[in-house]
């Protein structure tokens, strides 16, 4: 049974050119102790998938979906108290901005140690404040801080952003949640750190049997953790496929295009030459084209693409495309 | 050739709290030295903390470096002297929502650098504009957009744009290109390159994506805790290190590399 | 550390020189300050030694000394306007936070019209129509004066409440509820207006407090509302205000020293009123010195107390 369901999730948002649909119809399952990897660019939806889940919305965002639950508690009908639990329980997330999201004016120690639930912890008020802080020492250790003393005293101002992203990181695992969001994790962080971080995360799965929704901008971070992974591309997901399977054989142009974009691909071509990449981008909200929104910069585009390609499958692969990639 | 940037010895420490009204200094940057020639590239790498920003700030302008000398083509720059480095030295922000004003026109948030610094008439001013913005790809009729009409693509095309509207010689960027996802980098590394083969501009990348440094930069620096532990050109750097922290650096990218390759060729697939 | 309390120090007593100097400039027209009535360094110097030694001129209608009259009086004022600005915190914050907590946008609109409302009544008429209907009609509230004159026990601070806190034992509780009903009315209506600045500038500063990523991150950590409220929103709204608040206390400051004659409230706005009708030059000079210097010094003082206690300002103070 799958940890976190999610069946046609719809988020639109009242902004002053009228309504737009920032995430269309998008179905995800990530089953228990799995890991599943969603990719896409800049502005496709992906962080905002995760904010539905965990319950972060503004007055002008309109959140529909036939289906979102984690195991069997349906998320979009929970009571205020019901919603707390489950978040201090069994989601966590990652934030894609570290340095926001850390409260200015407070310690960063006492901003973890806070974040640490102590109700499994037996021992007097002295006790587990101690044991309180070892947990957050070694919390700090296990994201790559070396220098816990120091990072622990630090207001977030004294302290680099790749820091302030392993401290938030640290904050999300303290609960040891069920769910585990990680939106982009690892982004700008050096490849020793970053390594660590993702060696870090795949211990938490297959020791914890902690379910992971893996968000990230290319496929480098994502396949050496993920099973699966869903492929977004402006608010809809295209393409949906176990890792290996993708890797060695995508069906949707857009997914060709991110696999060319890995930076074996790219070795290929000498030092400052032009890079090899999808023409045009993304396309803004407001100026959807009609049908298969990679129209305008597919490479394969033909007439028919202005009719919306629906999901489909082929083998174990659910792509929507009308003109898949003919494999060589 | 003749050397367009010099950085001496340049040192900077912040002071961090320690208990509530003690202070406590912090080296976050020891004693960098590096030169850069027209049209080359140097990309900054280190892990986090290690200073790569706060070098960034200095070399911009946004900080006072505690010690040390910045020359471009010989001359000393003067912190506090925006009149002058703003048309030698740019930064790109690295996240442009947040450092382009949403309530004004792309017309208008470039011609405010013009307006401060240069003594450019109105027609001028306007032809500049346009042939900035036709350079980074985006088109004259976007001068009467706002910023959030653009996508993030563009709005990263803009804020080259807005580095690029005092013709400077070098531009400094910190997260810029590399926080971006792989198409958006790929556009604006190839934009990069195209003002650098036209301009003769030179670059200061902070970065820690390899495949970009191998791409485009023609120098690495190497920073830990604060020192430049690593300096040398880019080939040197991939082919032999010296330091035992870039053959680590080295020894990670390249496991994630062949990780990839692996199970692409795996033959059960 | 130094460094940052010698600059505060150094505005501090650049603006003092600039007031006193005004003041020097109004004794020396109207032949206050003795004989020599050229303004130049030397006779400004003998004037402000003069103020250092607690000579500040006699008056032209008693003949006292005009210090140790202003020292008798001042403490009323004083205490009518920290009362005032403590009421103003005690109701301001609370319903600031409510208001600014934006859940529920009825209740911050009803706080907020409320607000307006109150911020536009004339403080004057208020006062006026709170005396007829509380103290003359229904006799609950002394009409005017500061305490029961009838109690008889020592007065050391001159700050009423604080005495009457100590009074002998005997006489101990009625000083106390003597004070304080003489002093209920006048508190609620100079509270009006810092009230409705501290609900106002609350309400801004958490409305966007509660919008930052770290409210958000909190939220989803399964952390209530009200404890996000204590633990990230005060924590990180209130201090920024304060220097705001205490720029206030010049204003509240002299709407206590008006409203003193309504409430025939034995403080410095009397005073300095009665000075003004017999045109006793040297209380006017002496009264407006004391009073700049006191929001001077405030205003200095909230800022010094707002970097010490918030991070984000003490930078400063490590930077140099
Ligand atoms: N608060 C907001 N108000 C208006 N539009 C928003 C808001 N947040 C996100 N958007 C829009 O929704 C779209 C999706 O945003 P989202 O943050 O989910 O992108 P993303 O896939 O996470 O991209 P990135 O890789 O840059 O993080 C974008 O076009 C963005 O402009
Ligand atoms: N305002 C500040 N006050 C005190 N210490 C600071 C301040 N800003 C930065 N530091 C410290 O200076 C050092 C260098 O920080 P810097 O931001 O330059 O690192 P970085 O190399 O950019 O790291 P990252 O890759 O994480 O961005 C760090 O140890 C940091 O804690
Ligand atoms: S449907 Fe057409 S436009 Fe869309 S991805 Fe497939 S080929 Fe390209
Ligand atoms: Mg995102
Ligand atoms: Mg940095």
């Amino acid at each position: 049974m799958p940890l976190l369901d999610i069946r046609n999730l719809t988020i639109e948002m009242d902004m002053a050119e009228g309504r737009v649909k920032a995430v269309d119809r998008v179905s995800l399952t990530i089953n228990e102790g799995k890991v599943r990897g969603l990719i896409g660019e800049s502005g496709s939806g992906k962080s905002l998938i995760g904010k539905a889940i965990v319950g972060i919305s503004k007055p002008n965002w309109r959140i529909t979906a036939d289906r979102l639950r984690l195991g069997d508690i349906d998320l979009m009908n929970l009571s205020e108290r019901e919603r707390r639990r489950v978040m201090r329980e069994d989601i966590a997330m990652i934030f894609q901005d570290p340095a926001t999201c850390l409260d200015p004016s407070e310690e960063v120690g006492t901003q973890l140690e806070k974040s640490i639930p102590t109700d499994n912890f037996k021992g007097g008020f002295w006790r587990r404040f101690q044991w309180r802080k070892k947990q957050a020492q070694a919390l700090l250790h296990k994201v790559g801080i070396k220098d816990h003393r120091h990072v622990m005293q630090s207001y977030p101002y004294e302290l680099s952003q790749g820091v302030c992203q392993q401290v938030m990181i640290a904050m999300a695992i303290a609960g040891k949640p069920k769910l585990l969001i990680a939106d982009e994790p690892s982004a700008s962080m050096d490849p020793n750190t970053a390594s660590q971080i993702l060696k870090l995360l795949k211990r938490l799965n297959q020791t914890n049997n902690m379910t992971i929704l893996l968000v990230s901008n290319d496929f480098a971070t994502v396949r050496e953790l993920a099973q699966d992974v869903s492929i977004i591309y402006c608010g809809q997901i295209v393409e949906v496929a176990q890792t290996k399977e993708i890797i060695s054989r995508a069906f949707h142009p857009y997914t060709q295009a991110l696999l060319d974009a890995l930076p074996e691909q790219r070795r290929q071509s000498a030092a400052k030459t032009p890079m090899k990449n999808l023409a045009g981008s993304v396309p803004l909200l407001q100026h959807l084209p009609i049908g298969c929104r990679l129209g305008p910069r597919c490479p394969h585009a033909q007439k028919q693409c202005v009719e919306q390609p629906v999901l489909q499958k082929k083998r174990s692969h659910l792509f929507a495309c009308h003109f898949p990639l003919k494999q060589e | 050739m003749a050397e367009l940037l010099r950085v001496q010895n340049l040192s900077h420490h912040y002071y961090s709290h320690s208990g509530w009204l003690g202070r406590k200094r912090v080296e976050a940057v020891k004693h960098v030295s590096f030169t850069l020639e027209p049209s080359e590239t140097i990309a900054i790498l280190g892990e986090s903390g290690s200073g790569k920003s706060t070098l960034a700030k200095i070399l911009s302008g946004m900080t006072k470096p505690s010690s040390g000398d910045i020359f471009v083509n010989g001359e000393g720059l003067i912190f506090g002297d925006y009149q002058r480095r703003c048309r030698l030295i740019r930064m790109i922000f690295q996240d442009p929502h947040t450092s382009l004003n949403p309530n004004t026109t792309i017309g208008r948030i470039l011609e405010a650098p013009l307006l401060l610094n240069t003594e450019h008439d109105n027609l001028q001013r306007q032809k500049k504009i346009d042939e900035v913005l036709e350079n980074v790809g985006l088109l004259r009729d976007h001068s009467e957009f706002y910023p959030s009409m653009l996508s993030s693509a563009q709005q990263q095309r803009l804020s080259l744009a807005r580095a690029l509207i005092l013709n400077p010689k070098v531009i400094v960027s910190d997260g810029g290109i590399a926080a971006q996802d792989i198409s958006l980098r790929a556009q604006m590394a190839n934009i990069m390159l195209e003002q650098q083969r036209r301009f003769g501009l030179s670059y200061v990348i902070v970065t820690n994506d390899l495949d970009l440094v191998q791409h485009l930069a023609d120098k690495v620096m190497l920073m830990h805790q604060g020192e430049a532990v690593e300096y040398c050109d880019n080939h040197t750097f991939f082919d032999n290190p010296a330091h035992e922290l870039s053959k680590r650096l080295l020894r990670s990218y390249n496991s994630r590399n062949e990780f990839s390759y692996k199970s692409r060729t795996d033959p059960s697939t | 550390m130094t460094r940052y309390i010698m600059r505060r120090l150094n505005l501090l007593i650049i603006t003092l020189l600039i007031i006193v100097f005004i003041a020097f400039a109004f004794g020396q027209t109207q032949h206050l300050n003795g004989v020599d009535t050229s303004m130049n360094l030397r006779t400004y110097w003998d004037f402000i030694a003069r103020l250092l030694s607690g000579d500040w001129g006699t008056s032209s209608v008693s003949g006292k000394p005009i210090y140790p009259e202003m020292i008798a009086v001042l403490p009323a004022t004083l205490e009518l306007c920290f009362a005032a600005f403590l009421v103003s915190f005690i109701v301001g914050i609370p319903l600031g936070s409510i208001a600014g907590m934006h859940k529920k946008q009825w209740m911050r609109n009803t706080i907020m019209s409320i607000t307006l409302v109150a911020h536009s009544i004339p403080i004057f008429w208020l006062a006026l129509v709170l005396v007829m209907s509380l103290s003359l009609q229904m006799g609950w509230f002394p009409v005017s004066g500061r305490m029961d004159l009838l109690l008889d026990y020592p007065h050391p601070t001159g700050f009423a409440l604080i005495d009457a806190w100590f009074a002998p034992a005997d006489v101990r509780d009625a000083a106390i509820s003597s004070v304080i009903s003489h002093m209920a009315i006048p508190t609620l209506v100079l509270a009006v207006v810092p009230t409705t600045e501290v609900i106002r500038q609350v309400t801004i500063s958490l409305g966007n407090v509660m919008q930052q990523n770290y409210v958000k991150t909190a939220l989803t950590k399964g952390f209530s509302r009200w404890k996000i409220l204590i633990d990230h929103g005060l924590r990180n709204a209130i201090p920024p205000i304060l220097p705001n608040l205490g720029w206030q206390f010049g204003s509240v400051l002299t709407t206590t020293m008006i409203l003193e004659v309504v409430f025939d409230w034995p403080g410095v706005g009397r005073w300095l009123i009665n000075a003004i009708y017999q045109q006793d030059y040297a209380a006017i000079q002496g009264g407006m010195l004391a009073i700049s210097g006191i929001v001077i010094f405030t205003t200095v003082a909230t800022d010094i107390f707002t970097t010490l206690i918030y991070p984000l300002h003490r930078k400063e103070i490590y930077e140099h």
